[in-house]
């Protein structure tokens, strides 16, 4: 049996210094929040605008809006171009394949949180389709 | 179970010219198969298909859209160093793992097709490309 896949999703407005958006389903039914167990597998990340082009940022996923209970650590991003065309759109795909049980420090069983911050002097707006499955 | 596996072929395509940006289709409405709203993308294979020649590199990156603005991978770059071939009057290939889920949004053109984004660096050559897909 192939293992079943499910998107969550979130959007934000990035800055210079650190934010979080919530990671989870929406009211359209098309993104889900994520398993309490599961398999944390792809994480995309999508400058939608704002950013011709993005210098370097870093990231992470977090159970809690404090950002105290991370669960990737710091990622950084510091290829200069990751656009794959300059006059279009940035974009980071990042391969986690990690397992994730929640925890009680979890602000909300089903939504994780996705803390960015731009190292460029840009406030681009993203989008963030994280993938996961079924162990 | 195996997984199942499936390939998506392009004709060969030539580039609109030397370090310039061309979005070629692969998947449904190509030679290949329809690529699955849910899938793992798996591998990515280039074959540079004009010997005579041969680029020094490549930058490459998957999107859901012909304009590029909806991109799944990121920018992607391998220097081929005029050397990846496996013989040096044969053709030169890459392959490119990618391992990553995919599920479609409402930024793809086309369900079922995605779409290679592509320059060569100093040479403008050809190439036919192949991902492949599978169950997660």
């Amino acid at each position: 049996m192939p293992r079943l896949i499910k998107q969550a999703y979130g959007a934000m407005t990035g800055g210079t210094s650190w934010a979080y958006t919530t990671l989870g389903s929406t009211a359209d039914g098309k993104y889900h929040d994520v398993y309490s167990k599961c398999r944390l597998t792809t994480m995309r990340v999508h400058i939608t605008g704002g950013l011709s082009d993005s210098n370097s940022f870093e990231m992470g996923l977090s159970e809690d809006t404090a950002g105290e209970h991370p669960i990737t650590g710091l990622i950084k991003q510091t290829k200069t171009n990751s656009l794959i065309n300059l006059t279009a759109k940035g974009c980071v795909s990042w391969t986690l394949d990690q397992d994730y049980i929640v925890t009680s420090d979890a602000t909300s069983a089903g939504k994780l949180y996705f803390w960015w911050k731009n190292n460029g002097s840009d406030t681009p707006t993203i989008k963030v389709y994280l993938t996961f499955s079924e162990t | 179970m195996p997984r199942l596996t499936k390939a998506m072929n392009t004709q060969e395509v030539a580039a609109a010219a030397a370090d310039t940006w061309k979005a070629i289709k692969v998947g449904a409405g190509t030679l290949g198969n329809t690529i699955p709203a849910k899938t793992r993308l798996t591998t990515l294979v280039i074959q540079v298909t004009d010997k005579d020649r041969r680029t020094d590199g490549f930058k490459f990156g998957l999107s859901e859209d012909e304009a590029g603005n909806h991109p799944i991978t990121g920018l992607l770059e391998v220097d081929l160093d005029n050397h990846k071939s496996t013989d040096p009057d044969n053709q030169a290939s890459f392959s490119h793992a990618l391992n990553t889920d995919y599920i479609a949004t409402d930024g793809a053109d086309n369900q079922g097709c995605l779409w290679f984004w592509w320059q060569c660096d100093d040479v403008a050559t050809t190439v036919r490309v192949t991902l492949h897909v599978s169950e997660t």
